[in-house]
């Protein structure tokens, strides 16, 4: 059987909330590392930012870290092929490939617990605006709906034109999407009618129940201490 | 034509993060209420589109969509983009936090910037011909816009850079025509079939 | 309790939805609106529910127009029960109209399970509205209008594409609720199952109106008017 001409890479997704932690605590805190290890340069200071991926490597899915270290592969070659010194380029490679698995490790390890639910929660501790809530919500919502409808579009295509190719492959494409945006478009009008009907925009504004105690704050400041550390010995 | 977490520096971290906020105050601004509903939804649906993996020759490709979005959602794309990566970022675990700002700049500039300079042209725009060359300039100048931003953000990095930036742009062509082609075939059909839509 | 007098409406492409359609729903009353597709239900639905403004004519609750009372006294359920949930959780969406209207999320979200263990749904308060099932979708969108205690519930087309049995507790759930219902829908001896009375749409008028089962056994009626007999009259 030939190959299909549209697969719908859609990826797996925690749905559960956890609830071990405020989950805007895990959203900032993760955030905090991602940033100090982003500007990390010197070999002591990124030794010191590899503790926390370290502990939470075990379990870490190893086929994401190996697909990951593929492309970093890649990167590197690339750099070094392209700097104006090869080993400095290798070199530079390497740290950023290292920063990367890091980042990953530790935001895989932390968001992804998370789920839909807790994201939100997470937004609404941070006060992020309103609409831009809403936003994230309701795109949210969006995706889940309208990926039946992809999933849907794409058996039929590949029932109905087995030997799609070249231009009319990106034509149907394109038909495909207009298609689903009309769509899109179509349910917001109802969308924009329950909302109102059920009150407004209000009923939106449900998160943020988990305002932040002295626990939470404790484990902020303890990620921001550990980021100034690795600052400082980037520095050192 | 994302840039991934752990390369670029802390000033460009920045700028990138300032330049969000302000693309997205704006954008929010711009958005009534009545319409989040709507840029939410279409939002999602270019976000499903950016999943499909389609199969070109021998290999296959994402298409980032960046020509459309700007100009069904217009100002309101912003804020659309910085939903989707942020999406991608804790829920998918694609992309990242610390350069989701420098991101949502690398990708919502060329959206908002084709939205402007073509978005009323296609519009008003008469005869398939006509539709097609305009909305295939704006499918390819996005892209390449979105891979020249990425470029100078890692040449500010390090000057170092230069090199790769030169090969992520030649790189990019292919993908800017593919986009073109796409966005083109996008946008008749809208014109057809729902031309309301585009305004 | 509710009336609408002589509502006409067009959308904006100039298709003609309602014409000079007239409706009355008493309290505690059960009415099925049947038709063809195109008829005009689902535009009769929103104008009473209080979700599209009256181009022409009226409708009153108790005798007071205007949307803003509409929707505090109309609940309203949707075809698809896709375009109403909302939130990343059953218990937010059931939770949504009371937060809409000043309650704490706390109180809201207790009031909300409540009613949730009332429709025997409490095991479903935690999951993505996507993991459900259409018969749980269902069921849930009932318990997001019950949140804001309607006295009428507008009802378009709740057991499309339900099992039977989803369809049964559809149906057992509107037969014990006391609150008025007027139900839009193609199921025929559904409306036969919860309703004492039917109004038939037709073309954006009223056709014909009447007690069931009576207007339902009259075959001619029915097939002037885009219908066929109820199964349990046709076999």
């Amino acid at each position: 059987m030939s190959q299909p001409a549209y697969t719908l890479e859609f990826p797996r997704v925690t749905l559960t909330v956890s609830k071990t932690r405020n989950p805007a605590v895990t959203l900032l805190s993760a955030m905090i590392y991602a940033l100090a290890v982003s500007v990390s340069r010197s070999p002591s200071a990124l030794l010191l930012a590899s503790i926390l991926p370290a502990m939470m490597l075990k379990g870490f899915p190893p086929r994401y870290l190996a697909r990951l270290n593929v492309m970093n592969a890649v990167m590197i070659l690339t750099l070094a092929l392209t700097w104006p010194d090869f080993s400095d380029g290798f070199r530079t490679g390497m740290i950023i490939a290292l920063r990367v698995n890091m980042i990953c490790v530790v935001l895989g390890g932390m968001l992804r617990p998370l789920g839909t639910g807790g994201m939100y929660e997470a937004l609404c501790g941070l006060r992020v605006p309103e609409k831009l809530r809403v936003l994230v919500i309701l795109t949210l919502r969006g995706i889940y709906t309208l990926r039946e409808r992809y999933e849907s579009a794409i058996i039929s295509v590949r029932l109905r034109a087995p030997g799609l190719s070249g231009l009319m492959r990106l034509k149907v494409f394109a038909c495909m999407m207009g298609m689903i945006l009309l769509q899109s478009s179509a349910r917001s009008e109802n969308m924009t009618r329950a909302v109102k009907c059920r009150g407004g925009f209000a009923g939106f504004m449900q998160g943020g129940n988990s305002a932040m105690n002295a626990r939470d704050w404790l484990c902020v400041s303890g990620t921001a201490v550990y980021a100034v550390m690795i600052a400082v010995m980037n520095l050192a | 034509m994302h840039i991934s977490e752990g390369i670029l520096s802390g000033g460009v971290l920045a700028v990138g993060w300032a330049g969000t906020v302000a693309g997205v105050s704006f954008g929010l601004k711009r958005t009534n209420p009545d319409r989040i509903i709507q840029t939410a939804l279409i939002s999602s649906a270019f976000f499903l589109a950016s999943l499909v993996n389609v199969r070109i020759g021998p290999s296959s490709t994402h298409l980032t969509l960046l020509a459309p979005m700007g100009l069904i959602l217009g100002q309101a794309v912003f804020p659309a983009v910085l939903v989707a990566l942020l999406l991608q970022a804790v829920l998918f675990g694609f992309g990242g936090l610390a350069v989701l700002g420098a991101n949502t700049v690398v990708m919502g500039v060329p959206a908002l910037a084709v939205s402007m300079i073509f978005g009323r042209a296609v519009r008003v725009a008469t005869g398939r011909g006509r539709v097609a060359v305009l909305s295939f300039m704006a499918g390819t100048l996005a892209v390449m816009m979105g891979a020249g931003i990425a470029g100078i953000m890692l040449w500010m990095t390090d000057a170092d850079f230069a090199g790769a930036v030169k090969l992520l742009l030649v790189a990019h062509v292919p993908v800017a025509v593919i986009e073109g082609v796409v966005t083109a075939f996008l946008v008749m059909w809208l014109k057809k079939s729902a031309p309301e839509f585009l305004s | 309790m509710l009336e609408a007098d002589r509502l006409s409406y067009h959308y904006a492409d100039g298709h003609e939805a309602l014409r000079g359609v007239s409706l009355r729903v008493d309290a505690g009353e059960k009415v099925a609106l049947v038709g063809a597709n195109g008829s005009g239900k689902s535009t009769l639905l929103l104008h009473i529910a209080g979700a599209v403004e009256v181009q022409s004519g009226r409708i009153a609750f108790n005798g007071r127009e205007g949307s803003e009372i509409l929707r505090a006294k109309v609940g309203l359920t949707f075809q698809n029960a896709d375009d109403e949930i909302l939130m990343p959780s059953v218990i937010e969406d059931v939770a949504f109209s009371l937060v809409a209207s000043g309650m704490s999320p706390s109180t809201a979200h207790e009031q909300a399970g409540k009613i949730l263990a009332s429709l025997g749904i409490s095991h479903l308060s935690q999951r993505p509205p996507h993991r459900l099932s259409g018969g749980e979708k269902r069921l849930v969108t009932f318990a997001g209008v019950l949140a804001s205690e309607p006295e009428i519930l507008a009802l378009d087309e709740p057991t499309a594409g339900l099992d039977p049995r989803a369809r049964r507790r559809v149906i057992n759930f509107l037969r014990e609720t006391d609150r008025a219902v007027l139900l839009a829908t193609h199921d025929l001896d559904m409306a036969l199952d919860v309703c004492a009375r039917a109004v038939i749409l037709s073309g954006g008028t009223v056709a014909a109106e009447g007690s069931l089962p009576g207007l339902f056994t009259d075959g001619a009626v029915l097939e002037a008017n885009g219908l066929e007999l109820p199964l349990r009259y046709s076999v």
